[in-house]
This record gives C-alpha cells, sequence and structure tokens, in this order.
C-alpha cells in the first residue's frame, strides 16, 4: 500500500481531525512541562516569540529551514519505495566533513570555485555514507533502518575522533575544526541575519521533485512502492531504484551537512546532525511525501526547533524537550492518518 | 591474566542489558512486530528504574518500576500499530526520538546535581564461584544478571515446549493461517509488545541501576538497536539472541578496558561495537528463519487490507 494517498481524504475532515491533533499534542506536552517543573505557557510563548517573534528570531527559523528541507525531500524518493533510511545525521556528518576538507584546503581559490566544490563533495561525502546501507540492502536485504544507524554511530564517532585530533581547532576542549576561510562561507542574504542561500538549493530541490513526481521515474517509484511484484513484473530493476533513492537521501542530506558548517558557525563542529538528522525524516513523512507537502512540513518543523533552541535562555527549560515535541507530534499525526485507513494511508 | 578476567567480568555486566532487551524485541519479532521502539522503552525503565532506586533504595521497586515504564510506552505502539495498524516502523520511530528525549528532559530538569545510586549486592553462588577463571564470572553477579539467565530459560521453553509460543510464530510467519486456525493474531501481537516494553523497561533498569548505578542523558545510547540486530543475527532464536548478545558485551567491555591499557583515540575504540554488529547484520543476511510477516500490519477483519 502505498504511502501518498492522504492527499485524496477530504479537506474539511482533514482541518477538523487536525485540531483535535493540534490539542492533543498542546495536552501531551504540557504534561510533560509540568513533569519537568516548567511553565507551559511560557515556554509556547517564548517558542514562538524566537521562532517569529522578530526578524532575526525568523531568519533563524529560516537557519533550520534550508538543511532541514532538503533531508526531507532528499528522503522522500526512498521513502516512495517503503526504504525507511534513518542515517540522515551520519549523511550529514559526512557531507560536512567532506565540506570542511575541501573548505580548509582550497579556500585561497575564488568562492565561485570553493562553494560549488565544497557542495558537490559533500554530495558525494553524503552519498557515500549511504552507499554500504544501500549496497547492503539491495543484495543481502540487510535491513536499511539497522545498517543506516550503525553508520551514524560510526560516522559520528570518526567525525568526533577527527575533530578532537587531526582536525581541532585552536579553541581549548570544544570538538570543532578551524574556522573556514571567509571565502567559504555560504553567503548571506543580509548582511547581520545567519539566512543564507541554501534557501536557493531548497528551491531548486522543490523544481526537481516536482518534474520527478510527474517523470517516468516518478511513476516507476510509485508503482514499485505500491507493489514490489508488479514492479518487477514492469520490469523495474529493484535493487538499482534502492541504490539510487538511498543515495540521492544520502547526496542530499551530505549537502545539509555543508549548509550547517558553511552556514551556521563556519566550520566543522561534533554535534552538526543534531537535531536536523532525525527531524527530516519526520518532516518527508508529515509532509505526505508531497513536494509541496514536505516543504511547508519542514518549515513547521524548523520553527520549532528554532523555538526550541531559545527555551534555555527564555524560560530555563533544557531544550531536549524539542525532541520531545518533534516524536509527539509525529505521533499523534500518525495516529490521525490511521484514522484514514480507508484512504490507503500508512497502512 | 587479570585483564581478561576484567574483560569476561564487564562483559556480563553490559551484556545483561543488552540480553534483557534482545530477549524482548525476540518475542515481538516472532509475533510478527518490529519494534524500532525499543531503545524508547528502554531508555522509559533506565530512568524511571533509576528514580525510584534514587528516592527507595529498593531494587526490587526500581525493577517493577522500570518493567511498568517499559510496558507503558508499548502500550503506546500496541493501541497505535497494532489496534490501530498504524505503520510500525514510524511508530516504532516516533517513540524512539520522543522517548530517550523526554527521559533526558526530565532528567535534566528535575535532578540538580549528579546522583549515584549504590551497587546492588553480589550474589555469589557459593562453591560454583570458586571454580578457576570463570567462577566469579558466571556464578558471582547482581540479581539481574540471574534474572536474565532465568528468563532465558523460560522464553525458551514458550517458544519450544508450548502451545502459545507456537501460536505467537504462527501469527509471526502467516497471520492469516494463524486467524483460520482460531488465534487472534491483534491480541497474541499486543500481549507480546506489552511483554517487549516491560523486558525492555526491566533491562534499562539492568543498565542504570544494575550496572552503572547512574543515569545521564542518551545512557542507552543506541543498544536497543543493538538488540535488535542481536535478535537478527541470533536467527530469531533465545540460544542464537544468548551467544550474540555476550559476544556484543564482550566486544564492549574489551573496548572499554582496553583504552586505559593502550594509548588510542578512545572515540575509534567506541565504534567497535558498531562495526561488530554492521559485521553481523551482513552475516546474519539472508537466512530463511525470519518471520515472514514480520512488520506487516494484520486485520482479521480485513485479511486483504493487511
Amino acid at each position: 500500500m502505498s504511502l501518498d494517498r492522504a492527499a485524496t481524504v477530504a479537506i474539511g475532515q482533514r482541518a477538523g481531525l487536525l485540531a483535535v491533533g493540534i490539542g492533543v499534542v498542546i495536552f501531551l506536552s504540557s504534561a510533560i512541562f509540568f513533569l519537568g517543573r516548567a511553565d507551559p505557557i511560557l515556554a509556547f510563548r517564548v517558542m514562538l516569540n524566537g521562532a517569529f517573534g522578530s526578524w532575526s528570531g525568523f531568519s533563524e527559523t529560516l537557519l533550520r529551514f534550508s538543511p532541514l528541507a532538503l533531508v526531507a525531500l532528499g528522503l522522500v524518493p526512498s521513502l516512495r519505495i517503503g526504504l525507511f533510511n534513518i542515517g540522515a545525521p551520519g549523511q550529514i556528518a559526512a557531507g560536512g566533513l567532506a565540506a570542511a576538507l575541501i573548505s580548509l584546503n582550497l579556500g585561497g581559490l575564488p568562492a565561485y570555485l570553493v562553494l560549488p566544490l565544497a557542495c558537490l563533495s559533500a554530495a558525494a561525502g553524503g552519498a557515500l555514507c549511504a552507499l554500504v546501507p544501500a549496497l547492503l540492502r539491495a543484495r543481502l536485504s540487510v535491513s536499511e533502518i539497522l545498517s543506516t544507524l550503525v553508520f551514524n554511530f560510526i560516522t559520528v564517532l570518526f567525525l568526533q575522533y577527527l575533530l578532537t585530533g587531526p582536525m581541532k581547532g585552536y579553541r581549548v576542549n570544544l570538538p570543532e575544526s578551524d574556522a573556514f576561510p571567509a571565502n567559504a562561507f555560504l553567503p548571506t542574504f543580509v548582511h547581520g541575519s545567519r539566512a543564507h542561500v541554501g534557501i536557493l538549493l531548497v528551491i531548486a530541490a522543490l523544481v526537481a521533485m516536482r518534474a520527478l513526481e510527474d517523470s517516468p521515474i516518478g511513476y516507476r517509484l510509485r508503482l514499485l512502492g505500491a507493489s514490489r511484484s508488479l514492479g518487477r513484473q514492469a520490469g523495474i530493476d529493484e535493487a538499482h531504484m534502492i541504490i539510487a533513492t538511498l543515495c540521492v537521501g544520502g547526496a542530499a542530506a551530505g549537502i545539509a551537512g555543508w549548509m550547517q558548517a558553511a552556514g551556521v558557525d563556519h566550520r566543522l563542529y561534533a554535534s552538526i546532525a543534531d537535531p536536523i538528522g532525525y527531524t527530516g525524516l519526520f518532516a518527508a513523512l508529515m509532509g505526505g511525501l508531497q513536494s509541496i507537502g514536505v516543504v511547508v512540513s519542514s518549515f513547521f518543523f524548523a520553527a520549532l526547533l528554532r523555538g526550541g533552541d531559545t527555551l534555555q535562555i527564555g524560560a530555563d527549560v533544557s531544550p531536549e524537550i524539542t525532541g520531545v515535541l518533534v516524536g509527539l507530534i509525529m505521533l499523534v499525526m500518525a495516529a490521525m492518518q490511521a484514522r484514514f485507513r480507508r484512504a490507503g494511508v500508512w497502512s | 591474566m587479570t585483564f581478561w578476567i576484567s574483560v569476561l567480568e564487564a562483559s556480563v555486566r553490559l551484556g545483561v542489558p543488552l540480553l534483557l532487551v534482545a530477549l524482548g524485541e525476540l518475542i515481538a519479532e516472532r509475533s510478527g512486530v518490529i519494534n524500532i521502539g525499543l531503545e524508547g522503552m528502554m531508555s522509559a525503565g533506565a530512568y524511571i528504574g533509576f528514580v525510584v532506586m534514587a528516592a527507595s533504595g529498593d531494587a526490587q521497586a526500581a525493577m517493577s518500576a522500570a518493567a511498568l515504564a517499559g510496558l507503558t510506552v508499548a502500550g503506546i505502539m500496541a493501541g497505535m500499530a497494532i489496534l490501530g495498524r498504524v505503520n510500525q516502523i514510524l511508530t516504532g520511530f516516533a517513540l524512539f526520538v520522543m522517548v530517550p528525549a523526554a527521559t533526558a528532559f526530565l532528567y535534566l530538569q528535575n535532578m540538580s546535581s549528579l546522583v549515584v545510586t549504590p551497587a546492588l549486592p553480589v550474589l555469589a553462588i557459593p562453591g560454583l564461584d570458586q571454580i578457576p577463571l570463570f567462577g566469579r564470572v558466571l556464578f558471582a553477579q547482581n540479581e539481574f544478571y540471574y534474572i536474565a539467565i532465568a528468563l532465558c530459560v523460560v522464553v525458551w521453553i514458550l517458544f519450544n515446549r508450548t502451545l502459545l509460543g507456537l501460536q505467537i510464530t504462527a501469527c509471526g510467519h502467516n497471520p492469516e493461517v494463524a486467524t483460520a486456525k482460531g488465534v487472534s493474531v491483534v491480541w497474541v501481537r499486543t500481549g507480546a509488545t506489552l511483554t517487549c516494553g516491560a523486558l525492555a523497561g526491566f533491562g534499562g533498569a539492568a543498565l542504570t541501576v544494575g550496572a552503572l548505578g547512574q543515569f545521564n542523558p542518551g545512557v542507552t545510547g543506541g543498544l536497543g538497536f543493538i538488540a535488535i540486530a542481536a535478535v537478527i543475527l541470533g536467527r530469531w532464536k533465545v540460544q542464537g539472541v544468548l551467544i550474540a548478545a555476550a559476544a556484543i558485551g564482550f566486544t564492549d567491555a574489551f573496548r572499554l578496558r582496553i583504552s586505559s591499557q593502550v594509548d588510542f583515540p578512545v572515540q575509534l575504540l567506541a565504534m567497535l561495537p558498531w562495526i561488530v554488529v554492521l559485521l553481523m547484520l551482513i552475516a546474519g543476511a539472508g537466512f530463511a528463519d525470519v518471520p515472514r510477516a514480520l512488520g506487516r500490519n494484520f486485520s482479521s477483519i480485513a485479511a486483504s487490507d493487511a
């Protein structure tokens, strides 16, 4: 059963259920805030204010939106054929590492050479990190869920090793590289805001995804997702599709890693994939695997992540709550989708 | 020699939580449920067990509370994925993201200073613990160890000597036939998932209360997923899971102990258990023992719907 028939459900029903879902999320998350001795009203206000309350806050939301949307869009093709690549954190880290190697070593080149090179090598790094799980899945039927997760730990540990050893920067006790040369910084739109041109790449990815949805490849993906045996009968090379879609997801996550390294702190740091990595999968699923939907839900989650990051200072609440909210929203969404089983959603 | 004995002792200590959690996953997977949310259930037990232990000092109370916490999280999983037929992987993944974050949040918000719980008493079996080399490793451990071994026996009997075990296996292989034979697939799977949650929660307590004596955010650190890998490598059999858990426990213990002996980056050593897990996944690939309906939702009312 395919994942993408959510759109067939009547709009009115969806809106009503959405309201119920939001109510449930607010109620349950308030309960968790109470258990953590925090004031939920204050926390929600701080989050909303942090994400949308000012231009600088909004630009910080955009800063999180670009990599998140890219990860989420990249995951759509593999999700369409029922593959759960939860390796985005590792692929982001690999992409960030590849981009850092280019940026730190070739920073003398002009920006119009360094930036594309860094971006491409990040894509290659992310794809490479996804390639092994993809091959294992295609050739040996090893669960991609487990193998991609294993690669998260391996890649992030390797990154931590590099950033405390060979690639360690000058700042004491921080697992991070030296700052990139200014040539390798992602250009920003407005001086003083960190929102960068990465958003243009999201638009490009969106256009590519729209084109893909209506192309023969998109059709083959949907066919294979609907039924493996039908897909095989139609002459679709399943192994090829598995490898290609997982590597596309890896490449997109890799580019997101480049954005994090070259756009946020202008250096490589160990926690580069947090918390974009896992959230990307939720954004893709919540967006119903439709390109526009994925972008909208990515924006929503980006605002949530930004809001969560302001909680520590604004309401003295530890930012771990963001993960709780993200997971909770996904659970409630999934439960609501289950109400529409007759529409064939997420069987 | 003392080095290897200390490695073996640590292997058992680190292997016990993994074994408990993997036993739970074994039961769930045999019934046809992939419980990706295992890490969440383990994390809930690890936190609640630790909190109860820190507050009361009563190990039995901590164990029960931990099992109950895991069971509660499993209740969400069962309610959604089995009764509500939401995608099992999606539900499990949401729990994997949500519950460890919730325990980390509650810990950071509620515990202002580092709390350490007392180590559990070591129960030595007189006579046997005098055996050279292995005596203290196998016969002088805390109660989590003995309970884990006993549970292995219980689960082995369940799957090899009882009708219920056969019914669980049938639900995992062919829910349609199981239904035709009068087995309620939904309730068997619900029961299996709840049992899995209780065991995972208990395993979480074995980690924080039994092995470490403390809790820290992210303490489960992917152990739930390693347990799933252990089930795959153990080919969905109790004895296989036992060997897999022991092997991973040994790897983990080895890298912890060797890090103080040699000058080698700890991060690279920490990759070792994960590389072993990856090799295990590859080695375990392609065996026919996998429950054939694993991860597939099932409705007895509309069997064709599934």
